[in-house]
């Protein structure tokens, strides 16, 4: 598994097509630091500095820009990494005919799909540091803004739990590249996959929500119509990775992060919950918010877990040559 | 004679066609087999069987006396295979592609016999090229190469000249010729050029819709047959239309 491992790794790391990627994600962040940064600034300038302190810092990544914030954008756009680096990583092996060469030789075929799966994390754990160490460098320089002990730690875990995210990702775009014949075809799927869990399933769960829950007066509709929709719509939302992904992200990043009416996770609190997590009106701190990940962390470790063992459940039943 | 390859009545379906059918074969060490058959006739099946690559749906096998459903890695580290139409990882070099085959087969410090290898094949000049830039005839030798740094006992050989010019069949077929003597390695060969078979295979077995319809050296076979000599003939008449049907 090593052989195969420093294989992939040197080959990610020596292709055009990562330096594309890399160069693209580098320029996508800076100009989205930038906006925020911009926008920090201005809060900065009208005197709002003891309201974030603590929390500056952090806002580069959750503060909205021209359209997104930093960590929205990463939870639609980060996957297309993953997806770029393992969609043809098997089916690449079959077309070029050195599948059966590798499966020829005394290794298992788990091996194979280990080795190529923890090459591209380990190329992507690079990428991120990189890029994340970058950005804080360039707010350093730019806005004089220095991370807080607790904002550093708090960027730590969202780092991990970006590489989670990643991972899952990567797992989904192996399995394809097993499944599919060839390369244009896991291509494609992988495509279908993101815009299904990026913006169909999404749009889905406000169109089932919009079809189920029953609102008497539509012009002002009711806190707890309100609330049902919410609840409904997250609960179809959520069924994509993204959106998971993406709240666990406001959860970390935003320590003042307690709800409010965009906010899906309040909305289907009870009175209790509510009353509970509006006890931390100055933010919560880095323990509550890990204990309101737990379920993101476990939904994507779950889900990372079980395409693996589905891609590797079809590898090791396919046969090397097609009848 | 001690036998490397030994099948008993395997069998192997491709949907509902029959790839294999209930083939005995026995193969004796410092062989160089011919395996011969038209196409479709279950040649690489049958050594994607005795790779553990493929399962059987009956019998079993014997190679260098281990059970490749049972052993697939043990036998996969003892025999090389040179697969019909094989690729070659583009970015890397020949070099290279060699030490990552002697990494899979967990051999340690292979410099000494990946240059040994580079030289028998004659790549040892473009052994830092990539190997997307050889020629097909090169890349065919890289893939002889591949084979003879694992050290194997044993080679399944499936249609090495083929998309050859001449001059490339003509290295190839020397390099095969030697193994026995020089490396100590049984060679099973599938090919249709049979006037080339016939030079260096010791023995031959034909294959035809999944049944080894003939096994034995070709005077033997010829002889069998009321033929002359000559592998060609022992071919067509084998594998006439309507041979091997009743039994």
């Amino acid at each position: 598994m090593r052989t195969i491992y420093l294989k992939e790794l040197a080959d990610h790391f020596s292709s055009l097509r990562f330096l594309l990627m890399a160069s693209l994600v580098f320029m996508a962040s800076v100009v989205g630091v930038y906006l925020a940064g911009q926008g920090v600034r201005e809060l900065l300038s009208r005197g709002a500095g003891p309201y974030l302190e603590g929390r500056a810092f952090l806002m580069l990544f959750t503060a909205p820009g021209a359209m997104l914030s930093l960590a929205s954008l990463f939870a639609l756009a980060g996957p297309l990494a993953p997806l770029v680096l393992g969609f043809d990583s098997v089916s690449r092996e079959r077309s070029q005919g050195t599948l059966s060469k590798i499966l020829s030789q005394p290794v298992y075929r788990d091996e194979v799909l280990l080795g190529k799966f923890l090459a591209g994390l380990a190329a992507m754990a690079v990428l991120l540091a990189a890029l994340l160490l970058i950005l804080s460098g360039l707010a350093m320089l730019g806005l004089g803004l220095v991370p807080s002990a607790g904002e550093a730690a708090r960027l730590a875990c969202w780092y991990l739990l970006s590489l989670l995210y990643l991972g899952l990702w990567l797992g989904l775009a192996i399995l394809l590249s097993v499944a599919c014949r060839s390369a244009p075809a896991s291509a494609m799927a992988c495509a279908a996959l993101w815009v299904a869990a990026g913006f169909f399933v999404p749009a889905l769960g406000q169109t089932v929500a919009g079809a189920t829950v029953v609102v008497a007066d539509p012009s002002a509709p009711t806190r707890e119509e309100r609330a049902a929709y919410d609840r409904v719509s997250r609960a179809v939302t959520m069924a994509s990775p993204p959106a998971v992904f993406g709240e666990a992200s406001r959860i970390l990043l935003d320590p003042s992060h307690r709800g409010s009416r965009q906010d899906l996770s309040i909305a289907s609190m009870s009175r209790l919950d509510r009353f509970l997590v509006s006890q931390f009106q100055g933010g919560v701190g880095l323990g509550q918010s890990l204990i309101l990940l737990l379920p993101h962390l476990a939904v994507l470790a779950a889900a990372a877990l079980v395409s693996f063992f589905l891609s590797f459940l079809v590898f090791a039943r396919q046969e090397v040559r097609s009848a | 004679m001690t036998f490397v390859v030994e099948t008993f009545g395997l069998t192997k379906f491709y949907g509902r066609e029959k790839a294999v059918d209930g083939l005995d074969l026995k193969i004796g060490e410092g062989e160089i087999f011919g395996l011969l058959g038209p196409n479709g006739a279950g040649k690489t099946t049958t050594l994607l069987m005795l790779l553990g690559l493929s399962e059987p749906a009956r019998g079993r096998s014997l190679v260098l006396g281990l059970d490749p459903l049972k052993e697939p890695v043990k036998v996969k580290s003892r025999v090389g295979y040179l697969a019909e139409n094989m690729g070659v990882h583009q970015e890397l070099t020949g070099r290279q592609t060699l030490e990552f085959l002697a990494g899979l087969n967990k051999i340690k410090n292979p410099g000494g016999e990946i240059d040994d290898c580079l030289r028998t094949v004659g790549l040892a000049s473009v052994a830092d090229k990539p190997a997307g830039t050889y020629s097909r005839g090169m890349r065919q030798r890289l893939g002889l190469a591949e084979v003879l740094v694992k050290k194997p006992g044993l080679a399944f050989l499936d249609e090495p000249t083929l998309g050859l010019d001449p001059e490339g069949i003509a290295q190839m077929m020397g390099l095969i010729a030697a193994l026995p003597k020089e490396r100590g390695v049984t060679v099973v060969l599938s090919s249709h050029l049979l006037h080339l078979v016939e030079r260096v295979a010791t023995r031959v077995g034909v294959m035809g819709r999944g049944r080894l319809l003939a096994e034995g050296s070709i005077p033997e076979l010829a002889a069998g047959a009321g033929l002359p000599a000559d592998l060609e003939a022992v071919y067509r008449h084998y594998l006439r239309p309507g041979a091997g049907e009743d039994s």
